[in-house]
């Protein structure tokens, strides 16, 4: 018997790749794919599916991680591997929190999704050991600690220290210190260059969606 | 009484005279009543025997110490009282010099009475007065009315001065006080502020697109790598058939299965889906599993926070539907009212046996209604209804 596989991924490329590499397989098949990962849980009612590889930024900027936090509760059976492409160091812990079997870096290729997704049904946990290291200016993307990391993704939201600080719940002072932190370790010139270029590097990135 | 002594005993009473006379002097510029009594008393103790003395010379020689001993006596006194009074009075502040140190002050200062007149006023006022008006300042409240509507003033020299009144009782009496202060340093720093504020604004607005498009060219990035492994499984295929048919490798079948593959890909349309909307998209996955979602009446406009929280409740009502009603119908009517939108869900499936016990979903759809300032009701009986009341949609978009 083979699994059956829903794909959520809202762009036609990855997501024809990925049924691909399903229908070629040998213990797989498509149940179906589908774009919006808001509708998972809603496919999931009816269609028996036994894995979802899930997308985290989807259409219309639905997360992937929301959905799979649903389907995990309401079906807790079905296995998840959440695919991305995203380096953002949050989605990691958050799977993890959310109790999502594995997770899988469309860019690194050390581990085929095939593979991944034989070890999850198989029972197994596969993780990466860590997100993918970026060089953000002179720092690596391991240097800065979580805290600087929150205060840093809401830094590419455009928002003054006022509204930072009141989000994150500290004080202005503070953020500025990770700030100024943030900047010693990167090198760069100014607030506006360490939020561009952490946002182009996608090590952080905000989702104010609801 | 000789000569001599008569006029030895004229000098020290006229020195006690004087004595007395600057004492009454200090006192008076000390505002001292009985000081100056006292002095007066003591100048006239001197100079009546002064007067006595070089009218008529005593002759009685036992007269002699007497007459020393007093005079000497109240020209000590009176020499104590002055010294004391100008002593006392270098120690105290009098009205000159509270303007003299109001003139060193460097802002500027004026008291007024209620009609206007100046009781106080140092001279930066009256050279600010003079730079702004034309003349000194002679009445404070002309002066005000002046200046009251603008009452931050950038001179020509380039220097700033704001200017500020208080009211105030002082003994019963009303006294304004104006005062301006030299705030030029401070409205050059507030101005190079507001300059600053603007740019970092308009960086801020500039940075909320870029992450947009960041987003978009992360998007693009993906599909040009997706484009890119096509393009060499394509490669592959081309390179198969060519030793296929060269002769050297391979076989027809696995060269038909592997084109057969990969024009499923060609196929395929990459251009992303036209826009629908939520709902729309929402109907497509009902119909998908069964369902029916039929909607009437008037919707919020998508994207704000009462269509959002529509679609969530939709949402939540469909999978409850599928789940606990095994229903295939879910109706949606939605209509205009005074406050906003009332927005009610039915379906067809089973009635509900008591009570709705809210699960998460109904937990949290409940929760984001009361925050957006709307209000969620759940009728159980005869048929399962979910009432969304929701208040005028703001401008914003979540």
């Amino acid at each position: 018997m083979k699994y059956k596989v829903m794909i959520v991924e809202d762009q036609t490329m990855p997501r024809e790749l990925f049924e691909l590499r399903i229908q070629t397989s040998e213990h797989f098949e498509l149940a179906l794919s589908i774009d919006n990962a808001a509708l998972a849980d809603v496919y999931c009612l009816r269609f028996p599916v036994d894995l979802i590889l899930m997308d985290v930024v989807t259409r219309d900027g639905e997360s992937g991680l929301d959905a799979a936090e649903r389907i995990k509760h309401a079906f807790p059976q079905i296995k998840i591997i959440i695919v991305t492409s995203m380096p953002e160091c949050s989605y990691l812990s958050r799977a993890q929190e959310i109790g999502v079997e594995s997770f899988w870096y469309k860019e690194e290729q050390r581990e085929s999704l095939l593979d991944v997704m034989e070890r999850t049904m198989a029972g197994e946990s596969v993780y990466p050991d860590a997100t993918p290291e970026l060089q953000l200016g002179l720092a690596s993307s391991y240097a800065f600690t979580d805290r600087e990391l929150e205060v840093l993704r809401e830094m590419t939201g455009g928002d003054t220290n006022q509204e930072i600080a009141e989000r994150l719940h500290m004080s202005v002072a503070t953020v500025k210190t990770h700030i100024l932190n943030m900047l010693e370790k990167t090198g760069f010139k100014n607030r506006t260059e360490l939020a561009v270029r952490a946002r182009e590097s996608g090590l952080v990135i905000l989702n104010r969606k609801h | 009484m000789n000569t001599l002594h008569a006029g030895l005993m004229c000098t020290l009473l006229l020195v006690g005279t004087i004595a007395g006379l600057f004492g009454c002097m200090s006192a008076v510029r000390c505002h001292r009543r009985f000081a100056f009594a006292i002095c007066l008393a003591i100048t006239l103790l001197d100079f009546v025997p002064l007067a006595v003395l070089l009218s008529n010379l005593p002759t009685d020689e036992t007269l002699c110490p007497i007459l020393w001993t007093a005079a000497l006596l109240l020209t000590a006194l009176s020499l104590f009282a002055s010294l004391m009074l100008w002593w006392k009075g270098k120690r105290q502040l009098s009205p000159i010099s509270i303007k003299e140190s109001c003139d060193h002050l460097p802002c500027a200062l004026c008291f007024a009475w209620e009609n206007g007149q100046p009781c106080l006023k140092n001279l930066k006022m009256d050279e600010l007065s003079h730079l702004l008006t034309g003349e000194a300042l002679l009445n404070a409240n002309t002066f005000w009315k002046t200046i009251e509507s603008q009452p931050i003033v950038t001179l020509e020299n380039g220097h700033t001065w704001s200017f500020a009144r208080v009211r105030m009782t002082m003994a019963g009496r009303t006294v304004y006080q104006i005062t301006g202060t030299n705030i030029t340093e401070e409205a050059r720093l507030q101005h190079e502020l507001e300059k600053d504020n603007l740019r970092l604004e308009a960086m801020n607005r500039r940075l909320r697109q870029y992450g947009q498009d960041v987003q978009e060219a992360t998007r693009e990035k993906e599909i040009l790598r997706a484009k890119t492994r096509v393009h060499d499984e394509i490669g592959r295929v081309l390179m198969q058939t060519r030793q296929f048919l060269s002769g050297t490798q391979g076989d027809a079948e696995s060269v038909c299965a592997a084109w057969r593959q990969n024009t499923r890909l060609l196929l395929a349309k990459y251009a992303d889906e036209q826009h629908t909307d939520v709902f729309e998209q929402l109907t497509r996955a009902a119909q998908a599993i069964g369902v029916t979602i039929a909607r009437s009446g008037a919707f919020p406009q998508e994207g704000t926070e009462s269509a959002q929280l529509a679609e969530a409740a939709a949402h939540e009502c469909l999978t409850n539907l599928v789940r606990h009603a095994g229903g295939t119908r879910l109706e949606i009517l939605s209509e205009r009212t005074a406050e906003g939108w009332s927005i009610r869900y039915r379906n067809d499936g089973d009635a509900p046996s008591g009570p709705i016990v809210e699960g998460s979903g109904l937990t949290a759809l409940r929760a984001r209604t009361e925050a957006a300032g709307g209000a969620m009701a759940i009728a159980h009986a005869p048929r399962f209804e979910l009432t969304l009341t929701l208040p005028q949609e703001r401008q914003e978009t979540l």
